[in-house]
């Protein structure tokens, strides 16, 4: 037997857009990506929603504790962070993100983020799973 | 990313005490022939002991709407219980979900993909298997249960099944959160 990981992404959205981050990493490659993290032992996902959004994103969130999927990602190939279960939660920042890591202009760097307003090209390969829910090509149920 | 994200606390490759933890980890990984088949029982326990668990439970109705249950009397606890077990690293959910029922009950089932519910269950005194994922799968058996494991005796054994028309008052304590679902 063996553990796995619980990753969640908060899926933060707000005015039609979406807040993505940069990442570039050796497991991973570079792109845009919903900010998330590992579940600790002994913690809620409760609690690592809220911590990567304070540690990552210098910021608070409020968000819909039912999250809106669940994805198992297994990756055969891979020595290592070879399986993710990963939940993906609605978020609304209730403060607003750390100015001196918002993007602005020309190459991203790690921990930039952004709001999109269409799922952008450069998504993080990863998280193509996530390509419908971003702004441009999903609609929330509560909106429709 | 930092660590908020990541869980990774950095280790240092020139550190004389991280050499020893990177070559202590080789060992360990040694005795682990193939993770998707389970781990040694100490190691299954230190990781039982660092991080969470996911598992997945199995609700079993027959044709009468009464729950199949098996004896446990362990670690969880003494009791009745919705059978279940840990996912294995790169295996799938509803795997774990068909080979429990193959292992425990010797029979295969239908599985509904969609889970009824997840439970987040943490232990705060516990030592080992503190943290658990739990899934809880609605579930039809293709076949009876194995017949020889049937609980036929008011004195049930470990691993022994029978079926429950509602939630039994020795119920293990981690499942009660299952309770409205034995009962309907």
């Amino acid at each position: 037997m063996v553990r796995e990981k619980h990753r969640w992404s908060p899926y933060i959205y707000a005015q039609d857009c979406t807040l993505l981050t940069w990442r570039t990493d050796e497991h991973y490659g570079a792109g845009w990506h919903v900010p998330g993290g590992i579940v600790r032992l002994k913690e809620t996902l409760a609690s690592r929603v809220k911590a990567v959004a304070r540690l990552e994103l210098g910021a608070e969130v409020e968000f819909n504790p039912v999250p809106v999927a669940v994805n198992e990602v297994i990756r055969p190939a891979r020595k290592t962070r070879g399986h993710f279960i990963s939940f993906l939660y609605r978020c609304s920042l209730t403060t607003q993100p750390s100015a001196t890591l918002r993007f602005r202009a020309g190459q991203a760097r790690p921990g930039e983020w952004m709001w999109h307003a269409v799922c952008p090209p450069d998504l993080l390969v990863v998280h193509e799973m996530y390509r419908s829910f971003l702004a441009g090509s999903y609609v929330h149920k509560d909106h429709k | 990313m930092n660590s908020g994200g990541t869980g990774v606390v950095k280790t240092y490759r020139d550190d004389p005490l991280d050499k020893r933890l990177l070559q202590a980890l080789k060992t360990i990984e040694s005795r682990v022939k193939d993770p998707r088949y389970g781990l040694p029982e100490d190691i299954f326990l230190f990781v039982s002991r660092v991080t969470p668990l996911v598992n997945v439970d199995l609700l079993i109705k027959d044709t009468q709407g009464r729950t199949l249950l098996t004896w446990r009397d362990d670690f969880c606890g003494r009791g009745w219980h919705i059978p279940g077990g840990i996912v294995r690293v790169r295996e799938s959910l509803i795997t774990r979900v068909k080979l429990v029922a193959i292992t425990e009950m010797g029979a295969g089932v239908d599985v509904d993909p969609v889970p009824l519910m997840f439970n987040e269950i943490i232990h705060r005194r516990r030592v080992n298997r503190v943290h658990h994922i739990a899934f809880l799968f609605s579930c039809r058996l293709r076949k009876p249960p194995a017949e020889p494991l049937r609980c036929t005796s008011g004195k049930p054994k470990p691993n022994q099944w029978k079926w429950h028309d509602r939630a039994p008052r020795n119920l293990v304590t981690v499942q009660r959160v299952y309770k409205s679902f034995l009962n309907t």
